[in-house]
């Protein structure tokens, strides 16, 4: 039982003088290469060594593309480097990527300045169907009055999605069909339909007829 | 004795019903049965000023919450009209039938009944489709009476 509970004591400032080791010592001992080791201690950089009297401050800072809290949300990009900052969504090709993969491979897609019309740096991924002329309409500035009611089918398509390509054009993708839309026009038009039949009871009576009970001790 | 008069040209919407001559309103149901062998059915559904649904019989409960209104009809009006007047205390015995304020005799039944449609008001009607709401009205008045050379005769009130 004694022994046990020395064993276990052991046990226990083994681990905490492993962890001090793991986290405290490499600074002075396991210098073997960029990653890991400490600077100046004579560790090795893919074979040869580096003076210790290096600044401290030139060495790269820590940075990853993982677990590093200014990214993507906060700070602006700053030139130069591809660490740090933020990422700009619309820029990168993942965003691109997710257009394409949403909609497939353009069937056509028109350079910059090739349509009439059209201004501005945009590359127009052209997939065929309504959405192609909804999307020219929209970047020709084309956008009538009915096609904010539920009559016309542009009402349930949003706009076209642009985005910033790192070349400094702008790919237009064609609109998408929108369900909360759809739904909202079933709603209103349910709400229509109701205020009408109320309106109509209202008017004409209550089984749609002449009857008016007016006069009646019935009701 | 309780007084209970029907006027009317047979059409729902022009019937009014008069309770101790006062003309009640709200009224879902009559349904009177009366006939000389003791049967004595007078029941009226109304639906009083609380909104709620009261059953009665006519002439011996009392009226809670009816609702009392104005007479409908002006004098040129109920000049088209019929009057059926019941005078009783609930007992065959003690019953009087007046027609047009003429006493009447010789009956041997009297059937009565009324019944307006259901309708479903206010919001929940909206979203109830006309078909499902009965709109059947019931209107049947007939008395029978015991004619001289004792053969039966039946004839429509209103």
């Amino acid at each position: 039982m004694k022994m046990n509970l020395l064993l276990s004591k052991y046990k226990t400032i083994f681990f905490i003088a492993l962890f001090l080791g793991m986290s405290i010592l490499p600074e002075f001992t396991f210098s073997k290469g960029s990653f890991g080791g400490s600077r100046g201690g004579g560790g090795r950089s893919f074979g040869g060594s580096r003076s210790y009297s290096a600044p401290k401050s030139s060495a790269p800072s820590p940075r990853s593309s993982f677990n590093n809290p200014s990214s993507r949300s906060t700070a602006p990009a700053t030139g130069g480097s591809s660490f740090g900052g933020n990422r700009s969504m619309s820029s990168s090709p993942a965003y691109n990527n997710h257009y394409t993969s949403k909609y497939g491979a353009p069937r056509k897609s028109l350079a910059p300045g090739s349509v009439s019309g059209v201004r501005g740096n945009y590359v127009i991924h052209q997939y065929g169907g309504f959405t192609d002329g909804l999307m020219m309409g929209y970047m020709m500035g084309y956008r009538p009055w009915y096609w904010h009611t539920p009559f016309h089918p542009a009402f349930y398509y949003s706009s076209p999605t642009y985005i910033n390509n790192p070349d400094g054009t702008v790919s237009a993708y064609p609109p998408t069909f929108s369900f909360g839309n759809v739904i909202l026009s079933i709603v209103l038009i349910i709400a229509l339909v109701v205020i009408i039949r109320w309106v109509f009871r209202k008017i004409f009576g209550r089984s749609g007829g002449s009857s008016n009970y007016s006069q009646s001790s019935f009701s | 004795m309780a007084t209970f008069s029907i006027e009317s040209n047979g059409r729902l919407e022009k019937t009014a019903l008069y309770l101790n001559g006062e003309t009640i309103s709200g009224v879902k149901e009559v349904f009177l049965n009366i006939d000389e062998d003791g049967a004595f059915d007078a029941v009226i559904q109304y639906e009083g000023s609380d909104k709620n649904l009261y059953t009665k019989q006519i002439f011996t409960d009392y009226f809670d919450k009816i609702k009392i209104t104005d007479p409908p009809f002006d004098e040129e009006e109920a000049e088209q009209l019929q009057m059926l007047t019941i005078e009783s205390n609930g007992d065959i015995e003690n019953t009087q039938v007046f027609y047009n304020q003429e006493t009447l005799d010789g009956i041997v039944s009297l059937f009565i009944h009324i019944k307006a449609p259901n309708h479903i008001s206010g919001f929940k009607s909206l979203f109830t489709a006309a078909k499902k709401v009965d709109t059947h009205v019931d209107f049947k008045a007939e008395i029978t009476f015991r004619n001289e050379d004792d053969t039966m005769s039946t004839e429509s009130v209103f």
